[in-house]
């Protein structure tokens, strides 16, 4: 049982949405689903439940938050987690363990159950969760699908009754994402509550009870599983919600193309296009692995015959030039590796592009490609957004760079810093 | 070091971490004191060889044999530059493989012990020698981050050469600063996420922390410590 009642809360020093006058109860064994845009207040919610309001996340917070009785203000963390599990967005930052076994052990060992206990428990999820695949490996080994699976387990395994997930699936495939649905269907079975906050709206329908919309940090609409599931587009699209269901669609006819391994669909496609040799960039020779041969003092180059033990394996590609490519797969197909291929930023790769007659490889890729990259603080280095830009022109020119800027709509934040910037904003 | 955890965590020959902590700690000693010849060289020559074969055994022979090769030129490459080169070109090539042959082999050995040691098993030895657990969470959370921190700078180094920055116009301090900003913003933000993923998995919980992990010493552990107390004593008895 979940009551939260009358709750407002301000981040302190952050301009980030709070939530103002909310008021949610949640039953017993019931699923909820929290939408909305991001910045909605989500998060926040969730966080109240698991108490990282006010114990971690500081700020101003009025109002009464309570999870089985316990009013969460007066508890300490500890305290609640073997009441409420959470599972977070970033697989990658959520794991204390560098190994496999470690992770799914280690809630238990902290509130210091005893180890035949333990070790009855780690069988119990293994068994349920369908890990033994998994077990005994590095964790900075497994894909993100894998590592969020551990970390529901890490979970499951101090046997909450309330289990939280705060956009589980952002980094996952459709086939990570069936698990993870598999995962919440069986915690429903055994009448856990789950409270999920989620952009993907398609795999949850047929698990949640109740949809919760959410603006500016308060509840706009509430729907039941039926009336969620009959929501039509036009009316998805009022609430900037993504679709219900249309993603199913191409999850059937995606999810069957076989997988076997890291094979490459575009493999042995040779796109005939008759279009002049001018207008085409020809990539030609794009071989590259992670586990190259052990050597001993001199590393040998990589031949289109080491075929076997590449991680890509393109022989040849043509794009024409000035066109939006897109390239999709599973998690773990090679999309980045190509990429990053492209670009010339893995060195041992032998792959070359043809552009108008010249052939570039290696480190001339790395001049002519540019490669937007997932995680955008990682590729901003200055203290405002003006000298960011200027930074990467040939001949730095303010005039040309507020240019820039203004075209992209962020000439207002020109001093800002750009860290301070949206995740959005960032990437511009 | 990212590399080491992913590939030696199917251990083969399993040795305490007590026992990798005793070899550290001995090791450091050892590079301290400074012998060139005599009796008390050869000793340090034969200690040189015990992280090489433990990493051998770790099913390593190929950087086993690198290192051999290695060490071997530098000495050799020392004692030609003694006799025969000087002025600073000889300070420079002496400086480089006193380096090598005097501190190589004790980063070998904390790259064995870091990259096979499990946390768990870390935390379990340190619950063992009953040292106090604040004092084992931090150094556990340091050895969780060794991975990560190599991660983020390698992603920041491809971006900076992505945009063409990498050597920073020239420029040195333009050239740390644009490395270590992002890195210390991306560290602070996964240190925030990963300490609220730890606090709600119970870490910090006031009772006795419970360790599944089976650590014990073997024979093979008092085969390893043995020879290695054996060693040193015996050189600092020769250097002393």
């Amino acid at each position: 049982m979940i009551e939260i009642k009358n709750v407002t809360f301000h981040y302190s020093g952050l301009d980030q949405a709070g939530l103002s006058d909310f008021n949610l109860s949640v039953t017993d064994g019931e699923c909820i689903l929290l939408c909305g845009a991001s910045g909605c207040g989500k998060t926040t919610v969730t966080r109240l439940i698991n108490g990282l309001i006010p114990h971690f996340f500081k700020g101003e917070l009025t109002g009464d938050v309570c999870v089985n009785g316990l009013d969460i203000k007066q508890q300490e963390l500890y305290n609640l987690a073997g009441i409420v599990g959470s599972v977070f967005q970033n697989p990658r930052s959520q794991f204390f363990s560098v190994d496999t076994d470690g992770e799914v052990v280690f809630g238990p060992e902290n509130i210091g159950l005893p180890k035949p206990e333990i070790l009855t428990r780690k069988k119990q999820v293994v068994q349920e969760l369908n890990l033994n695949d998994l077990l005994g490996r590095s964790l900075f080994d497994l894909s993100g699908g894998e590592k969020q699976k551990i970390a529901c387990a890490s979970v499951a395994a101090l046997l909450p009754d309330i289990i939280i997930l705060d956009e589980p699936s952002s980094n996952l495939d459709w086939a990570a994402i069936r698990d993870l649905r598999d995962a919440m269907q069986l915690w429903k079975s055994q009448g856990k509550t789950i409270i999920i906050s989620e952009h993907r709206l398609w795999y949850l329908k047929d698990i949640i009870d109740r949809a919760v919309y959410m603006e500016k940090g308060r509840i706009v609409n509430e729907w039941t599983r039926q009336e969620f599931s009959q929501l039509t587009e036009k009316e998805l699209k009022s609430y900037e919600l993504r679709p219900v269901t249309l993603e199913e669609r191409y999850i059937r006819q995606f999810s069957n193309v076989s997988k076997s391994g890291n094979e490459n669909p575009a493999d042995q496609r040779n796109l005939e296009t008759g279009i002049d040799g001018d207008d085409l960039l020809c990539l030609t020779d794009f071989y590259f692995t992670y586990t190259p041969r052990k050597y001993l003092f001199v590393k040998k180059k990589l031949t289109p015959e080491d075929e076997e033990i590449c991680d890509l394996r393109i022989p040849h590609l043509q794009i024409e030039k000035g066109k939006i490519v897109g390239v999709i797969g599973d998690n773990g197909s090679g999309k980045s590796t190509f990429l990053r291929c492209l670009c010339g930023l893995e060195k041992t790769c032998i792959g070359t592009v043809e552009v108008s007659g010249r052939t570039y490889h290696g480190r001339q890729l790395t001049k002519i490609c540019y490669m937007v990259m997932q995680d955008v603080n990682h590729q901003l280095f200055t203290n405002s957004v003006l000298s960011e830009v200027l930074l990467s022109m040939e001949h730095p020119d303010e005039k040309a760079a507020e240019k820039i800027l203004e075209s992209l709509d962020l000439d207002e934040y020109k001093e800002k810093h750009p860290m301070a910037l949206s995740g959005g904003q960032k990437h511009g | 070091m990212g590399n080491g955890y992913r590939k030696s965590l199917n251990i083969r020959f399993h040795l305490d971490p007590r026992t990798k902590l005793l070899l550290l700690i001995l090791f450091s000693v050892v590079v301290m004191i400074d012998v060139t010849d005599g009796p008390a060289y050869i000793v340090r020559a034969i200690m040189t060889y015990i992280p090489v074969v433990l990493v051998c055994l770790e099913g390593k022979p190929h950087v086993g044999a690198r290192f051999t090769v290695l060490f071997i030129l530098a000495t050799w490459l020392m004692e030609i530059t003694q006799e025969n080169i000087g002025g600073i070109a000889g300070m420079l090539i002496l400086f480089l493989c006193y380096m090598i042959t005097q501190f190589a082999p004790t980063m070998i050995m904390v790259w064995y012990c870091i990259s096979t040691t499990k946390i768990s098993e870390f935390m379990a030895a340190m619950n063992r020698m009953r040292l106090p657990q604040g004092l084992a969470i931090s150094i556990a959370v340091m050895m969780r981050f060794f991975p990560t921190l190599s991660e983020e700078y390698r992603s920041i180094r491809d971006a900076m050469r992505m945009r063409g920055i990498a050597f920073g116009g020239g420029k040195v301090t333009k050239m740390i600063e644009y490395r270590l900003v992002p890195l210390l913003f991306s560290c602070i933000s996964i240190g925030d996420e990963l300490s609220a993923a730890a606090v709600t998995r119970g870490l910090g919980t006031p009772v006795k922390r419970t360790n599944v992990c089976e650590i014990g010493f073997h024979s093979k552990d008092y085969v390893v410590i043995a020879v290695t107390l054996v060693l040193s004593i015996l050189y600092i008895y020769l250097s002393v």
